[in-house]
């Protein structure tokens, strides 16, 4: 439809093809192949159609490379967050410290190293462990054929790869730390597979290194839940105000699996975060949870699919977004339930705090239902803080500044509260608290 | 000293509010003195919760004129918290939820505000405890979400769980007895009663005569259309009971 824009950035994609085959290098021939076709694929895609609701309220331009070639990785990581340095594993059951799309170190408690996990780099696992990451990596990619997927399956410097094999229950979560720097393209791509019957929890601590890093990042992840299954994932991106961040993330839950994602959206100038989750067999469950917190001039657009392809399963979407000054949010969500989707119980709900005159959210939640015999909502809402909210809380002496900070709060709290982690979780309460305490 | 003692806690005087340009109080006096607990009838619609709305200060209620003087302050000028932090108190007929936050987070921020202090939590865990029991609501309270899900007696009882702990010298009820059943108004009641002393006041806004067999009041208005048609003492409940608003509205004619 917009073959207009097919050759965009035609001129540094041959600086593109060179990092691709330099980075393929390292990878067994099956990769480096595939690293190819995808190249081939992003150039020869056309930009997404804006006229489809997915891209109608960001202009995917913007997330073209254009000048900006692909960071090489830089090896420190520095300051290690506090999840990272329990030594002893009395709270996390293993890490992994990653920069500039790439993860330059892991560390696991010895017990579940025993019970062999694997938490590495996906190049790595690429290498040493071709029986898991080939027959996976990259095959949820075609459901949704996005141009910057592609993109990312070319270019990435490195990522997550994380599996837990059969039965193996862990109680506590692993963290994955990423920090991005520059201003150049960061390109990751990460698989999780929680085998059947296991049970695992992993939390991405998204940040970068300064407030004037300004780089472009691309990162993919596919996440494999497998019959029987139990898998919660967080991700608390509180980049810098500069960052431009489009995560797709692609989620295939099998039967009878659960699988609980958590994404806290606090920092970026530009994101564009995409996430599908495909029910693929009865008896499942997901939940879809987020908040988005944005102030200044940030712009944050999510779009969400669940789409029940086989039924007897259920599905929740939970999405709050609180926008401050002149910060945007816009939410497109769909629901679907196949022809296969009998029995099918889905919901989403997409609530908006709006708390100055200027900033903006929109809510798109759509549903498309091919069967019947379904059970399926969707609510969406905008607006101000309730004044009757305020008022109530005044008539018990609190003021109206601490009253709005008590409402706001409460109102991203039951989210909030899914982050595991307990450090984790009270830096997103913190970064929350402050960034209240600048707009309320 | 003699004084202060004297001076009333609230003195509502010709007082006229509108709420959306419709007035509903039309020149309402009330002096309620200290150590008084002042009982308030009248039939739905007749601005009562207005009345209430009006002594807190909540903006949407218009005081097109006549004033409102707590302490031998008037309040015109001030805010709902500041009037809350002064010792004023509303139970509300209809208490507001605020999703996502605590029981125990919303106490401790309300104490604090009002003290103008914070109060240690080795403190204020006991007192919390102590106010659980008078009011008969289990400790899990305490974590669920204020007023969010809650049934209407669990509202009223959670308004007086804030009564206790804030202790004002004003205390307004508006119809925290409707809804509940004996043995709850029986435990408001107590805690209503508790409550009294030589410094502090009360209102008890009610449409039934029922909850004033467990609180006596030492005086009992009967509000209609936005004025004070009738006063008595505690025998005036009593004839209402009987004869029904009716026979005042034939009076005030
Ligand atoms: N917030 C409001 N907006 C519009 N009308 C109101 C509002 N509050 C009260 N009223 C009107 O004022 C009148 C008195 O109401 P209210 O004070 O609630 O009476 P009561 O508490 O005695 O039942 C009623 O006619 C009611 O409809
Ligand atoms: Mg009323």
């Amino acid at each position: 439809m917009s073959t207009d824009h097919m050759n965009v950035d035609a001129g540094p994609e041959t600086s593109l093809r060179d990092v691709v085959t330099t980075r393929g290098g390292n990878d067994p021939a099956w990769l480096a192949t595939a690293r190819q076709d995808a190249l081939s694929a992003y150039e020869a895609s056309s930009l997404p159609d804006r006229v489809q609701h997915l891209w109608r309220y960001t202009d995917p331009q913007r997330f073209l490379p254009g000048e900006r070639t692909p960071t090489t990785p830089d090896s420190h990581f520095g300051d290690l967050p506090a999840d990272c340095q329990d030594a002893t594993y009395e709270h996390v059951a293993g890490y992994a410290l990653a920069r500039d799309g790439r993860v330059l170190r892991s560390a696991l408690d010895p017990l579940i190293a025993d019970k062999k996990v694997v938490l590495t780099d996906l190049c790595t696992a690429a290498r040493e462990h071709e029986d898991l990451v080939r027959p996976r990596l990259f095959s949820l990619l075609d459901a949704g054929g996005d141009k910057f997927e592609q993109l990312s399956a070319a270019t990435f410097a490195g990522g997550t790869f994380f599996h837990v094999p059969r039965n193996v229950t862990i109680d506590r979560p692993f963290v994955v730390a990423h920090r991005v720097g520059g201003d150049g393209l960061i390109a990751s791509r990460s698989l999780l597979v929680a085998g059947e019957g296991s049970e695992a929890t992993i939390v991405f601590d998204l940040t970068s290194v300064g407030d004037d890093d300004a780089p472009l990042r691309h990162e993919g992840l596919e996440i494999h839940v497998e019959p029987g299954a139990r898998l919660h994932v967080a991700f608390v991106q509180a980049c810098g105000k500069r960052v431009t961040h489009a995560p797709v993330i692609r989620c295939r839950v099998e039967r009878d699996a659960a699988l609980e994602t958590v994404s806290v959206a606090l920092g970026g100038a530009l994101v564009k975060s995409l996430q599908t989750t495909e029910l693929v067999g009865k008896g499942s469950d997901v939940r879809v949870l987020g908040i988005v917190f944005a102030n200044g001039r940030q712009h944050i657009d999510h779009h969400t699919l669940q789409d029940h392809v086989i039924g007897r399963n259920t599905s929740n979407l939970d999405y709050r977004t609180v926008v401050a000054d002149r910060a945007r949010s816009s939410y497109t969500g769909n629901l679907r339930i196949g022809l296969d989707g009998v029995g099918a119980d889905a919901h989403q709900s997409n609530h908006n705090m709006l708390l100055s005159k200027k900033a903006r959210a929109d809510t798109i939640p759509e549903l498309e239902i091919l069967t019947n015999d379904v059970t399926c909502s969707h609510a969406a809402a905008c607006g101000p803080i309730d004044e009757e909210m305020i008022t109530f809380c005044q008539s018990r002496g609190i003021s109206p500044r601490d009253a709005r900070t008590l409402i706001v709060t409460g109102f991203l709290e039951p989210i909030v509260e899914r982050v595991p982690g307990q450090q984790l979780r009270e830096r997103v309460r913190s970064a929350v608290a402050d960034r209240l305490d600048r707009v309320v | 000293m003699s004084d202060e003692t004297n001076t009333p806690v609230l003195e509502v005087s010709d007082l006229h509010v509108s709420v959306g340009g419709k007035e509903i109080l039309k020149g309402l006096n009330l002096t309620v003195g200290a150590g008084e607990t002042h009982a308030i009838m009248g039939r739905n619609g007749s601005g009562k919760s207005t009345l209430s709305a009006a002594i807190m200060g909540n903006p949407r209620y218009e005081i097109t004129s006549g004033t409102i003087v707590y302490g031998g302050q008037d309040i015109a000028e001030l805010a709902v918290h500041e009037r809350a932090r002064a010792g004023v108190f509303l139970s509300f007929q209809y208490p507001v939820a605020l999703p996502g936050v605590s029981v125990v987070n919303f106490l401790r921020q309300a104490v604090r505000a009002v003290r103008g202090d914070d109060v240690p939590i080795k403190a204020f865990r006991p007192l919390v405890k102590e106010n659980l029991k008078i009011l008969d609501i289990p400790q899990t309270f305490m974590t669920r979400y204020v007023n969010d899900g809650f049934s209407g007696g669990e509202k009223k009882r959670l308004e007086m769980l804030q009564m206790l702990m804030l202790q004002p010298t004003l205390a307004i009820l508006d119809e925290t007895d409707s809804g509940l059943d004996i043995d709850a108004l029986k435990v408001v009641s107590t805690a209503i009663n508790g409550l009294r002393s030589e410094k502090r006041a009360q209102l008890v806004i009610t449409h039934y005569q029922r909850i004033l067999q467990y609180v006596t009041p030492d005086h009992v208005h009967v509000l209609l259309d936005g004025q004070i048609v009738k006063s008595g003492g505690p025998d005036l409940a009593h004839e209402l009971e009987k004869h029904g608003y009716e026979w005042l509205e034939k009076d005030a004619a």
